[in-house]
């Protein structure tokens, strides 16, 4: 019985037995010491182990009804809920793994049935039929941002609605620019988040460990820069990496020891690979914006096919300073104002542009997802701005959660041919 | 008929030539008082929705009024002085991306608008609303006429939103087809895509002559059949086609929660006890430090009223927006919701969900209608608002 299989059968499991009781006892049985122990043998990268036990460890602790659970949206300060000792579920990240574990179809279905448009973006779509069919833990806490998009902000507070947590939704307002007032105003509504929230889980707010938290989130930030500069010249990745795969890390458990820690096995590992890494290997390096499809299929092997590698991707770029410790608030008000999403697309364009330089891109694959519409809004200009420095940008409509809504072999014919022109540039 | 009432204001919407004068604006939040406190005239732009070029900027599935609105700043940017648009949604935010990288010679600002109706929230309005009034000023540096302030324009605004409440107590109210849909509506849309003085004095001859007409008894007493009263509630619904549909059926649309009606009109700026003369008893205050606290508080406020305003389905307040629906509904004994929002606006497609819910456990019937600006299939619309309407008969 080979590891495989045992993966389809409880995908087979879930997928039939689509509740949130089963899910819990699923995580319980999977996310053991000793199964996990047996789980690690099967892994060929220390980085790709370390992902699964961390997320799987995450899912047991959040559905094990210990903690106080918090919703959030992917751009909120995640050192904050982290420090507070609540445990962050990020509803957009559960709509990924709906597709992953090929559970969207009935997500999605729920929220068609409950007057949910198919429209709507399927992140946030799959994550509220989710949490109409009660799959994820209940929350005490809800926070959400109007960063980067119109979907997080009203998807969150319907989830409010239904769990009746109007006094427990907090919603952080980033003002389109950045400025002295905006950077204030940010701050205050932080600080105002931290001591209310602490005074409700009755809980003396604690200073201390939101500082704990602040520094892990700078540890971890150190380590993805190491990661990021050696991913400049590295090809040789380890097996199944994606740097799409560390969302949950990259975002959910920032200002966690695990975040850190994993991003610092991560940077080991690279060193090694790009140390062992034939010196005449060269690849076509592709930045990857927005996310990926999270259900199975073939676009990275056909870039790898190809002799293109992924080398940088939007969402794993880090675009902010290392918080002052001693500032909290200011420190992650100015990590949310930090994020090129906000605001003026010339915040995105140039951060863009900038990865593209400092990586020396060889093309550019923009996953226009379904529904996204603060990212797809700005491909045009996006193109004609890298057409300028003569970088191809491949504006590649698709799914990241609904595999119905995407077309596979329309999908493979434009990478492929993406893949061409690349290399014969 | 309308042109014999409006003819000036509508003469001066087929006219918007000289770029000097007219800033073009997008959203119910930019405070109109703002943009004409300098002597510029504002418009509220409608778009150009006749046309698909827009399609080659942004994506199919992309709000069809901010497609609109770019064909027109794209295709006439020399119409306009400068634009304002405000941070209202993705949308709005990627028109302004355009409208920096393909219109750079054509200056814009884009407004913050909160989410939230909080006092932090209001004091961050109130610091945007200066920087608004400040590119205002700078924008109108030659035409800035003497007799133009802050405080006139905020009289002028609260005279045109009097007025337009006035019209529809009157359209709401009225039984003798005096003022039909399709007329109410386009007197909507002339109220911000004209001369806001020329409107003013132009809708208050024609509401003089109304409510005359309705003094005289009618020469057959017999009181007509209730027409059904519908509520409309959407985004940007500003369509002729529409209102045309709903012109031919017995019907009223009453306490209509759209982006040019109440939520446009229903705002009044108390600006009367702000302006205290006794502080200024000491004559070494320079005569500047005395308008600029004014303005201060005239700004401060305006953005309290807007904040406070009936809100579109971008704010963050989920729960009293349905309430006030509800309350709408009871009090004026509506008998169905017609749900309109422009396609692919993601705040309000969020915001139906919880409506229709909370709609059907009061037995209110809802159809739900997604429409392409302007480009909409009329008959399929039609048809469906119809069978909608007779469904109600039945009820009713």
């Amino acid at each position: 019985m080979n590891i495989g299989f045992i993966k389809n059968k409880i995908l087979d499991n879930i997928q039939n037995n689509l509740n949130v009781k089963n899910i819990k006892y699923l995580l319980y049985f999977i996310a053991n010491p000793i199964i996990l122990s047996l789980y690690g043998l099967s892994f060929k990268s220390i980085t790709d182990k370390y992902l699964n036990f961390y997320t799987l460890q995450y899912m047991k602790e959040l559905y094990s009804g210990k903690y106080p659970i918090a919703y959030g949206s992917l751009f909120i300060p995640y050192e904050l809920l982290n420090g507070m000792g609540l445990k962050p579920l990020l509803p957009e990240v559960m709509g990924g793994f709906t597709a992953g574990l090929g559970i969207s179809n009935q997500t999605l279905t729920s929220a068609a049935k409950n007057w949910y448009q198919a429209d709507l973006c399927t992140f946030h779509r799959s994550a509220t039929g989710a949490t109409i069919l009660d799959l994820f833990p209940k929350p005490n806490f809800i926070f959400s941002t109007n960063l980067a998009c119109d979907a997080a902000c009203k998807s969150f507070e319907a989830m409010a609605k239904k769990y009746n947590l109007k006094d427990n939704f907090y919603f952080i307002d980033v003002p389109y620019n950045n400025d002295k007032s905006s950077i204030k105003y940010l701050a205050s509504q932080l600080e105002d988040i931290f001591y209310d929230v602490s005074a409700k889980i009755k809980s003396k707010p604690s200073i201390e460990d939101l500082k704990k938290s602040i520094n892990y989130s700078n540890e971890f930030r150190k380590q993805a820069l190491k990661v990021n500069t050696i991913r400049k010249e590295l090809f040789d990745y380890p097996i199944y990496y994606n740097g799409l795969n560390y969302i949950l890390p990259f975002f959910g458990l920032c200002g966690t020891k695990q975040s850190a820690n994993l991003y610092k096995i991560m940077a080991q590992e690279f060193q090694d690979k790009q140390k062992n890494q034939t010196s005449t290997k060269k690849m076509k390096k592709i930045l990857w914006l927005h996310l990926k499809p999270y259900y199975p299929n073939e676009i990275f092997v056909i870039l790898e096919n190809y002799n293109c590698r992924v080398v940088s991707e939007e969402f794993t770029h880090v675009y902010w300073n290392e918080i002052d410790v001693n500032e909290p608030f200011l420190g992650l008000a100015d990590k949310m104002l930090s994020n090129p999403l906000r605001g003026d697309g010339r915040n995105r364009l140039n951060t863009i542009l900038k990865i593209a330089d400092d990586y020396k891109i060889d093309g550019v694959i923009m996953f226009s997802h379904w529904g996204c519409r603060q990212s797809n809004g700005i491909a045009k200009i996006l193109k004609d701005e890298l057409t300028k420095k003569s970088i191809p940008l491949l504006n590649l409509d698709g799914d990241c959660v609904d595999k119905n809504n995407a077309s596979v072999g329309q999908t493979k014919t434009r990478v492929e041919g993406f893949a061409e022109i690349i290399n014969s540039i | 008929m309308l042109e014999k009432f409006f003819k000036n204001s509508i003469k001066l919407t087929k006219n918007i030539n000289n770029k000097s004068d007219y800033i073009g604006y997008t959203c119910s939040y930019i405070p109109e008082e703002i943009l004409i406190s300098t002597g510029l005239k504002a418009i509220r732009i409608k778009g150009n929705n006749e046309s698909n070029l827009a399609d080659k900027y942004l994506p199919t599935n992309f709000c069809p009024y901010v497609k609109a609105v770019w064909e027109e700043i794209h295709q006439e940017s020399n119409k306009f002085k400068a634009v304002v648009l405000a941070n209202s949604c993705d949308g709005i935010r990627r028109l302004r991306d355009l409208v920096n990288y393909y219109e750079n010679n054509l200056p814009s600002f884009i407004l913050d608008i909160p989410k939230e109706n909080s006092p932090k929230s209001i004091d961050f309005f109130t610091n945007r609303l200066k920087n608004l009034y400040g590119f205002i000023k700078q924008k109108s540096n030659n035409s800035f006429k003497n007799n133009s302030s802050l405080q006139s324009s905020v009289k002028k605004v609260n005279e045109k939103r009097k007025l337009l409440l006035e019209l529809t107590n009157f359209y709401e109210k009225e039984n003798k087809n005096l003022l039909n849909t399709f007329n109410y509506f386009n007197i909507l849309n002339l109220s911000f895509s004209s001369d806001i003085d020329v409107f003013n004095y132009e809708l208050g001859g024609y509401l003089d002559y109304i409510r005359n007409k309705e003094s005289v008894p009618s020469k057959n007493p017999k009181p007509p059949n209730r027409p059904l009263k519908i509520m409309l509630v959407g985004n940007y619904i500003n369509d002729n086609n529409l209102w045309e549909i709903f012109n031919n059926l017995n019907i009223k649309l009453i306490a209509n929660d759209l982006c040019i009606s109440y939520r446009y009109f229903n705002i009044k700026i108390d600006i009367d006890n702000l302006l205290d003369n006794n502080e200024w008893k000491n004559q070494q205050e320079v005569k500047q430090d005395k308008q600029k606290k004014q303005e201060d508080k005239i700004l401060s406020a305006i953005a309290k009223s807007y904040i406070l305003k009936p809100s579109c389905f971008r704010m963050l307040n989920l729960n009293e927006k349905v309430s006030q629906i509800k309350d709408q509904i009871s009090s004026n004994q509506i008998d169905g919701v017609i749900f309109i929002s422009l396609k692919f606006c993601d705040n309000a497609l969020y915001f139906y969900p919880t409506l229709k819910l909370e709609l059907n456990a009061i037995n209110i019937p809802c159809l739900f209608l997604d429409l392409e600006y302007g480009k909409s299939s009329l008959g399929q619309l039609k048809t469906r608002v119809e069978a909608f309407i007779e469904m109600l008969s039945f009820n009713y």
